[in-house]
């Protein structure tokens, strides 16, 4: 199965849940998902999501100059994206539960 | 030196991103890649990082240490990022698809701004593909080192430049502060812009993009600025050394006294010629004359160059000198005798020649002076004439025609001479 098109529709809420427990750089969020077991995550779609996060207003964002190399550009979650992730929370959970028991029904040879 | 490089190829990455990016507003590219540059530096610093498509990643080749590089053994050798994050053209796509944004516009053609960026880039990693080999030796690293060290002494050099550009600029091309300051207001300036250069140099407000693009520009103007300044410095400094100091140009009038030269001078005007009368008012011919101390007595020391202007003649005329017993030109034999000024020429020798016509005397004041009464003179004129019949030599005229033609004698003849001159 092709999880990378799974995540796609999940990769909001995902990112959301991350910067929701800290603020966060690009990579750093990367990071966050992967060791969350999101192995496959690409890089860019992380970033594009937080632009999009951002401008859609779920964001906040800020600069920190770095004293060798670029600056990075950080991410934190304010109350229009908290009130998103809860929402998408659980359509989630409604979702996950809805598909988990009719998977369980289709496999179960009975 | 591996995390120089690395940003270079960061940096051309990033770029060629937003080149597949230019279909968007600048305010969208900016938005979405702004920050990129550190999160590829980090994704390719994380030693944890995907290996999934094939790249090694930076940091895991620095865990692993030398035995556990791969093929390819330099580290530099892995720089490749389109291995890493795919092709650039890719990775754009991803982003904007990401970011809700609806893919690039088929046929669109970036724009020369941006395409002459893409241009710039693939020219530094280029550059930097050829360096790496040198740069990766012992000795190219200790160059490299060197010249690192060296930035501050550019920092301040580029300072300079800016202070000696901006002065040319202001119009002070040839004002010699315009390398060295020379009163407080362009101290003040060269200080400003040494601070100025070297803070940037220090890192100072890169995280402004328009400090960086502004940075660049004033960095290659140092560059090109750099060999025409320096000659011009030099030599300026040269002709300092030469001259002991910049010139200096002062209006100061000088009064300067003529040393009093030869001629004969009457109520402050040069006089030509002389004419000489004897007591009894009758002009002289031949008439030398000396000083108390024996010296000759000369109206003009021009060797008949000069033109002199009589009165009553309308053209000028030149004085041309008398030959003593010797051979020797004598001017101090008055009149003078002399023709007009056009009958004059060069001769081969260099001495001026009378082309044409005899020499003549030029017209007297008057044919006869007021007599005189001289106390004792006609006793001194009996003894004069008491010593010729004796047979002495004559007192007056020791030379020339003159002796033969004493002064009684050739009255009437030089009074006739004379009044048909002019």
């Amino acid at each position: 199965m092709d999880t990378t098109q799974l995540l796609k529709g999940v990769l909001d809420v995902a990112v959301l849940a991350v910067v929701g427990q800290e603020d966060g750089y690009g990579y750093d969020v990367v990071r966050r998902l992967r060791t969350g077991g999101l192995e496959e995550v690409g890089e860019a779609s992380v970033y594009g999501t937080l632009r999009r996060l951002y401008a859609s207003g779920a964001l906040t964002s800020y600069v920190v100059p770095s004293d060798e190399g670029p600056h990075r550009k950080y991410y934190g979650i304010n109350a229009q994206g908290r009130a998103m992730l809860e929402a998408q929370r659980k359509d989630w959970r409604s979702f996950s539960t809805t598909l988990s028991a009719l998977l369980e029904l289709e496999g179960d040879p009975r | 030196m591996i995390a120089d490089v690395l940003l270079d190829h960061v940096s051309a990455y990033a770029t060629a991103v937003r080149r597949h990016l230019s279909d968007l507003s600048p305010e969208q590219v900016e938005d979405l890649t702004d920050g990129l540059e550190a999160d590829l530096a980090e994704a390719l610093e994380d030693p944890h990082g995907p290996v999934a498509t094939g790249e090694i990643p930076i940091g895991r080749l620095a865990a692993s240490g030398v035995a556990g590089v791969p093929e390819g053994g330099e580290a530099s050798s892995v720089i490749d990022l389109s291995r890493r994050f795919g092709p650039a053209a890719e990775y754009a796509a991803e982003l904007r698809a990401a970011a809700g944004l609806g893919p690039a516009r088929p046929g669109y053609r970036p724009a020369v701004r941006s395409r002459a960026r893409g241009v710039i880039t693939e020219l530094r990693v280029r550059g930097h593909e050829l360096a790496e080999p040198v740069l990766s030796t012992a000795a190219g690293r200790k160059a490299l080192d060197l010249v690192v060290s060296l930035r501050p002494l550019w920092w301040v050099l580029r300072g300079w430049l800016w202070y000696s550009i901006l002065l040319h600029v202001l119009g002070y091309s040839f004002h010699a502060s315009r390398f060295v300051p020379r009163h407080g207001g362009t101290w003040l300036l060269l200080a400003v812009l040494l601070l100025v250069s070297i803070n940037l140099g220090r890192g100072m407000g890169r995280e402004r993009r328009w400090v960086r693009r502004a940075f660049v520009v004033l960095n290659l103007l140092a560059v090109v600025a750099a060999p025409g300044l320096t000659t011009a410095f030099r030599h300026e400094v040269e002709r300092a050394v030469a001259q002991g100091g910049y010139p200096v140009y002062v209006d100061n009038t000088v009064y300067v006294e003529d040393p009093a030269g030869d001629g004969v001078w009457v109520e402050g005007q040069q006089v030509s010629n002389l004419f000489v009368y004897d007591a009894d008012g009758n002009p002289l011919d031949g008439v030398q004359i000396f000083d108390d101390r024996g010296r000759q007595v000369r109206t003009t020391t021009d060797e008949s160059w000069d033109a002199w202007s009589l009165p009553g003649v309308t053209e000028p005329w030149s004085f041309a000198p008398v030959q003593d017993a010797y051979g020797r030109a004598r001017w101090n034999v008055y009149p003078l005798k002399g023709a007009p000024f056009d009958l004059w020429d060069q001769a081969e020798d260099g001495a001026r020649e009378l082309l044409d016509g005899p020499l003549r005397t030029p017209p007297a004041p008057f044919a006869k002076a007021p007599a005189v009464v001289v106390a004792g003179a006609a006793d001194a004129a009996d003894d004069a004439r008491a010593r010729r019949t004796d047979g002495d030599a004559p007192a007056r005229v020791d030379d020339g025609e003159a002796t033969e033609a004493p002064a009684g004698d050739a009255e009437p003849d030089v009074t006739s001479g004379e009044a048909t001159v002019p």
